[in-house]
């Protein structure tokens, strides 16, 4: 007991030193001057992805229109994304159902599990759970493949022969993600709704007709258009911060790691943010 | 021609080209020699307009490329064939598919057409039946071999080779030598080469420039190169431990 009182007397009389050497060396001042770096930095940072982002759009526009790399990126990003978007949609579906039937019991109001399952998953688990789920899989192989491009120089030997590297790699792989997001979230929804007939009726033998009435009358066509538009925002930002981090990439094949799992964890937080504020503000 | 004058640039505050001064004359073959971190690279990314001078200018053509936009710089690429020191082939394309690249982009020959060429120019570099590999499973030399066939796909009017016989065996090494005076003979292009072999430096150069320190150091014929008594050049040529070279720079 004395020697942990003691401990702490020590640890504050540490701390005020310390404090005292700092205001006689004057060191705080610096604070505000990183805390001002930082800052800059973070705004040449946006001010870089959005001009970066505008020239990507910008070059949709204008000849050469590259279909062909264009399905291959929608192949990549959403035909290779289907065993995944079809395990956690099932998943998904099945672990919701069974945990409303069992709250929902409590009130006596089991057979609205498919009305409320159908609503959550079209509004938000869909989109948002798709989005995440591609975002693993694409942001990293994306910034992985340009990031190698820069760091070998294929970017500038693109530029050697005359070719936009921004209209060559960016501009294919956003269409292909802000194109592809819905189809693979009406996807994920479609096996998760699947997994919640099994749960509700098959396994909790529920009534099937109120199953599906609930369903027409919780989820309207405008509900889905929603969770699908939020999803191809989710794609665009996946894809952007994807070819962002490739684009930029310095250092070798480290520079290629960092850049790989920056895009994963970029990714997930400004989808998660971005889809607190729309669901707040917009739809 | 392509014209440097008192060229600097310095990565962070490590200076690299000083004060820069050279001309690669339209319709030779210039070669740029120098150690190794000299700046040589640095010089054809700055022809190519990946890098811009912190200060001086760089004039192609009669132009002060100072001047021009990513559109201008874009539009006269497309004259331009640049092979990388590590041949910088796209991984995600085979050797045939390298070579076609800037065919398919530029021209708007057949797919036929596009074959015979790539052929044509892969046959030349001393390539055949490896058109259909891929690329990542070629040796270092035959990698740069690929990588000549698609800087010279276009036959651009400036090709700008990057050690081009750096890896190579002394026969493959004489053989791209040779391929080098034929088609700038046949074409009476300007050829930039970096080079770390005198005996193909001299084998096919006009004019010799070296670079010591960020400076040119001897900008001149070859004829004179091999006879200058230069203290720099003669180290540089015999390969000597002792003389004016600062080794540990
Ligand atoms: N993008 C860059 N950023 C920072 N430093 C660079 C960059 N490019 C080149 N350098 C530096 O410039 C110097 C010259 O590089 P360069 O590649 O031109 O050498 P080099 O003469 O081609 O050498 P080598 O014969 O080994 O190829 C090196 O010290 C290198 O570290
Ligand atoms: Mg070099």
């Amino acid at each position: 007991m004395k020697r942990s009182i003691f401990g702490v007397k020590a640890w504050v009389a540490a701390s005020l030193e310390g404090l005292a050497q700092t205001i006689r060396e004057q060191s705080y001042r610096q604070v505000p001057e990183s805390v001002g770096r930082f800052s800059i930095h973070q705004v040449l940072t946006l001010g870089r992805a959005g001009f970066l982002c505008a020239a990507a759009v910008a070059a949709l526009f204008r000849p050469p229109f590259r279909w062909r790399l264009f399905t291959k990126q929608l192949e990549f990003i959403g035909n290779k994304s289907l065993v995944v978007i079809t395990l956690t949609g099932f998943a998904v579906g099945a672990i919701l159902s069974l945990q409303l039937a069992h709250t929902l019991r409590n009130f006596g109001s089991e057979n609205l599990v498919g009305g409320v399952v159908a609503l959550i998953m079209a509004r938000e688990l869909g989109p948002l759970m798709a989005a995440l789920m591609i975002n693993g899989r694409v942001a990293s192989a994306i910034a992985a493949e340009i990031g190698t491009m820069r760091v070998t120089e294929q970017i500038d030997a693109l530029e050697s022969m005359a070719v936009d590297p921004v209209q060559y790699l960016l501009s294919p792989r956003l269409v292909a993600g802000t194109l592809i997001l819905p189809v693979m979230t009406m996807i994920f929804n479609m096996i998760g709704m699947i997994a919640c007939w099994l749960v509700s009726i098959v396994l909790l033998q529920l009534d099937e007709g109120v199953f599906f009435a609930k369903i027409d009358d919780f989820v309207g066509i405008a509900e889905i258009l929603k969770g699908l538009i939020k999803s191809s925002i989710f794609g665009f930002i996946l894809a952007f911060i994807g070819c962002y981090k490739g684009f930029y990439t310095r250092g070798g094949a480290q520079g290629v790691g960092q850049a790989t799992t920056q895009a994963v964890v970029i990714g997930s937080v400004v989808i998660l943010l971005t889809d607190y504020f729309i669901g707040a503000f917009l739809l | 021609m392509i014209r440097f004058e008192q060229v600097t640039k310095s990565f962070g505050a490590q200076p690299i080209l000083n004060g820069v001064d050279l001309t690669f004359p339209k319709g030779k073959i210039s070669v740029v020699i120098g150690r190794s971190g000299a700046g040589k690279s640095v010089i054809l990314k700055h022809v190519m307009g990946f890098i811009k001078p912190d200060n001086g200018k760089i004039w192609i053509g009669g132009e002060d490329t100072s001047e021009w936009d990513q559109k201008t710089w874009r539009h006269n690429r497309k004259r331009f064939g640049m092979l990388f020191q590590d041949s910088a082939l796209f991984d995600s394309m085979d050797v045939m598919e390298n070579v076609a690249f800037p065919l398919r982009e530029h021209t708007h020959k057949s797919e036929e057409e596009i074959q015979t060429l790539v052929m044509e120019k892969l046959k030349l570099v001393g390539l055949v039946n490896a058109e259909k590999k891929a690329t990542t499973d070629l040796s270092g030399g035959m990698r740069k071999r690929v990588g000549l066939a698609r800087a010279i796909a276009l036959d651009p009017e400036v090709v700008l080779f990057d050690e081009p016989s750096s890896g190579l065996d002394p026969i493959v090494t004489h053989v791209i030598d040779q391929l080098i005076l034929d088609t700038q003979a046949q074409t009476g292009c300007t050829y930039v080469v970096i080079s770390h072999d005198m005996a193909s430096a001299y084998r096919i150069a006009d004019k010799i420039t070296m670079l010591y320190e960020g400076k040119v150091v001897f900008d001149d014929t070859t004829q004179a190169a091999q006879n200058t008594d230069n203290p720099l050049v003669r180290q540089f040529v015999e390969g000597q431990l002792n003389g004016p070279f600062n080794i540990y720079y």
